[in-house]
């Protein structure tokens, strides 16, 4: 049995070194995410809102309405939730409303804020608050 | 001479051996490792890269309305594409000059160092090339185009 206390050691040495060397090579192999996709993801929910904004979509204040164009605007591997704080032209608050189910997890923030006009007249104010995230 | 005394040390010569083989298939396995890691990082820094470009085209494309100002009047001329007549929303001469400009011109005018194909997915219009070699990177905006909702899509990849 003389020598084998080296064997062993031996052994255990190359396990460990080849179970290292393995290791960091899958966790090189592995896929991070750049960062670009959330970047992507924000532009896209602020670019969705403002189109929104731009065709009077959310000038409507219809929430089926609003629901409809978002989930329609929006590419499917995105979910977007948003929250719409509405005020009277005297700042007082109206009512809230909510489109699309709110996100949990990991998600982007952003605002908006938009007025709702009677001919060149001030009706309402909004501040909508969006979130988003993927699928 | 007594015959078990040629195999005196043997051993440690065989433990030699078996030690250099086993250092050597760990040292090979470690150079390939940098090496993988080397050639991973490349390819993810290029990708990144080509990433940013494709966001930053998007990004003139959507916001702005180019330079000159008035540059669709004279494509060849133009030494920025916007396609934005304002924030987000679409011009449509502008449109139409860029989706009728000479394919290498407009390369040249995005940057130059990638081929492109730029599409409008639910207008159905496309321009450029069709997207090949093995990294193909792919990036979308939403605008207003007329008064609905149009998903601008680039698709960039280093030319042969």
């Amino acid at each position: 049995m003389k020598g084998y206390v080296f064997a062993i050691d031996a052994a255990i040495a190359v396990i460990i070194a080849a179970a290292v060397i393995a290791v960091s090579y899958s966790y090189s192999l592995s896929s991070f995410p750049s960062g670009m996709e959330w970047v992507s993801a924000g532009r896209i929910a602020s670019d969705a809102v403002a189109v929104m904004h731009y065709n009077g979509t959310l000038q409507s204040l219809n929430e089926e309405d609003i629901e409809s164009a978002l989930n329609s605007i929006l590419p499917e591997n995105l979910y977007m939730s948003m929250r719409l704080d509405i005020y009277k032209s005297n700042l007082d608050f109206l009512n809230s409303m909510q489109i699309n189910q709110d996100m949990q997890g990991n998600h982007k923030k952003g605002r908006w804020f938009f007025m709702v006009f009677e001919g060149s007249e001030v009706q309402k104010f909004a501040m909508l608050e969006y979130k988003v995230g993927f699928r | 001479m007594n015959p078990k005394d040629k195999l005196k040390g043997q051993i440690i010569s065989l433990d030699f051996i078996v030690g250099v083989i086993i250092f050597l298939v760990l040292f090979g396995m470690l150079l390939t490792t940098f090496a993988s890691i080397s050639d991973y990082s490349a390819y993810n820094e290029q990708r990144r890269e080509m990433e940013m470009a494709t966001s930053a085209i998007l990004e003139i494309f959507a916001k702005t309305q180019g330079y000159p100002l008035n540059w669709e009047e004279s494509p060849s001329n133009a030494t920025s594409i916007g396609l934005a007549s304002s924030d987000r929303i679409l011009d449509n001469r502008k449109l139409n000059a860029f989706l009728s400009m000479d394919y290498n011109t407009a390369r040249n005018k995005i940057g130059g160092a990638y081929d492109f194909q730029f599409r409008l997915a639910n207008n159905g219009s496309s321009f450029g090339q069709e997207p090949s070699g093995s990294m193909v990177v792919y990036s979308s905006r939403i605008v207003l185009h007329g008064n609905s909702a149009e998903k601008m899509e680039i698709r960039i990849w280093r030319h042969s």
